[in-house]
């Protein structure tokens, strides 16, 4: 070994190193995906949506890296894409509805409104240009995640609770009046 | 001396190569997302009442295309023979899970020998559109039983999950366009799956439960009901 010169050991050397750097990734290439769950999560429940409100969003979204002065992973996407919150009322939380059959009247109680779904309508989704490397699901549904989250504050400021309430009093009268009642009051617990 | 020196450098070649170069820590991402909200494009009336609700993650392509899946079950022919077939010779149901076949095919989903698989986290809530209303029909029951036609229950939401946790899957190149028409391939598809994992009668049921409280408050308690599912 010590009679090696000094550029062959290190040529010869790093050559290992290329091969150990091979099999490092053939590993890490190979090693097994993590366990899909796909258990089914199926329960009974009893919602009521009155309301559902649609915003637009429009997403621009830039990604690369750079390691000294080597930039790659360079992503750039635009797209629109509509986010829908939906409200209603969960009446598994208690509704109630007491007939007064003398007077031809009901009276409905029901739970206060609230937000029941906020999502991302993927099928809405416009792109209007992608370039370098293609953005991913992961990625995408991560940056929907985030502009989701905020979704449901900004709904609830816009009077959403309020259209569900309205819209739920109107449709609950048409319901039971249908059905024979002459009189209708509804009732929202708060 | 040259023993030393190279072995200096050797050294100085492996530690670089054990803690940084495998390690993209060094390097500098940026990031930039900019998002232009509408403020509001609609507000819609409803007047859904959704009586079951499942949450499933889908594995495409291999929860859809797997022998004995749902498919075969539905369409009493295995999806291999429907892939064979024209697109001409199939109902509208059997030609859209062939073009999700074929989609998948062309992106690299290789449902027999593939590893490439997306997972898709599904939201579904079935019940019944209240706008539409129960009609009583002429009955043929002993005891002159009511009998009262119910609106069938169909699919009320059918969401597509963004999970924090997904990052734990293989990344897919997909772009978002190529995302879009991935799920409008897969929910009609994903209704018959659901159907045949259980949710339309799950939600049939809570639905007969709603209307048996609404009918029983109105005087009518030996009313027998009737509906069916849509989806």
């Amino acid at each position: 070994m010590h009679d090696l010169p000094l550029w062959l050991y290190t040529w010869t050397m790093s050559r290992v190193l290329v091969a150990f750097a091979l099999a490092y990734f053939i590993f890490v290439s190979c090693s097994p995906a993590p366990p899909v769950q796909t258990a089914d999560g199926l329960r009974r429940i009893l919602q009521l949506a009155t309301a559902e409100m649609l915003c637009h969003e429009v997403v621009y979204r830039h990604d690369e890296s750079r390691w000294f002065f080597l930039t790659y992973g360079v992503r750039e996407t635009l797209f629109s894409i509509d986010l829908k919150v939906q409200a209603g009322f969960d009446l598994s939380g208690g509704w109630r509805l007491v007939p007064d059959p003398e007077h031809q009247t009901l009276r409905v109680f029901l739970p206060p409104p609230r937000v029941l779904l906020i999502d991302a309508v993927d099928t809405s989704i416009r792109e209007y240009f992608s370039a370098g490397e293609p953005l991913g699901y992961l990625r995408l549904r991560a940056l929907l995640k985030d502009r989701t989250r905020e979704l449901e504050k900004k709904a609830v400021e816009q009077g959403i609770l309020d259209q569900a309430q309205a819209k739920a009093q109107i449709f609950v009268e048409g319901f039971f009046k249908n059905l024979g009642w002459s009189r209708v009051q509804v009732e929202f617990k708060t | 001396m040259k023993f030393f020196v190279g072995t200096a450098v050797l050294t100085g070649l492996i530690l670089f190569a054990v803690f940084l170069w495998p390690k993209p820590d060094l390097a500098v991402h940026e990031q930039t997302v900019s998002a232009a909200t509408t403020r509001l494009k609609a507000v819609l009336g409803s007047a859904k009442l959704s009586t079951a609700q499942g949450i499933w993650h889908l594995v495409f392509p291999f929860d859809f295309f797997s022998s004995d899946g749902p498919f075969d079950r539905t369409f009493g022919k295995s999806w291999q023979v429907l892939a064979t077939q024209s697109l001409k010779q199939l109902t509208p149901a059997e030609r859209n899970v062939v073009e999700l076949y074929r989609w998948g095919r062309a992106h690299g989903f290789d449902p027999e020998h593939g590893r490439r698989f997306v997972v898709i986290p599904v939201l579904a809530r079935a019940g019944v559109d209240l706008n539409q209303s129960p009609t009583p029909i002429q009955n043929s029951l002993p005891h002159r039983e009511t009998v009262i036609k119910l609106p069938p229950v169909r699919l009320t939401d059918l969401i597509i999950l963004e999970e924090e946790n997904s990052q734990a899957f293989p990344e897919v190149p997909l772009t978002p366009a190529q995302w879009r028409t991935l799920i409008e391939l897969v929910q009609p598809c994903v209704g018959l799956i659901l159907k045949d994992r259980g949710l339309g009668e799950e939600a049939r049921e809570g639905a007969l439960k709603f209307y048996r409280a609404v009918y029983a408050a109105a005087g009518v308690k030996e009313a027998h009901f009737e509906t069916s599912v849509d989806f």
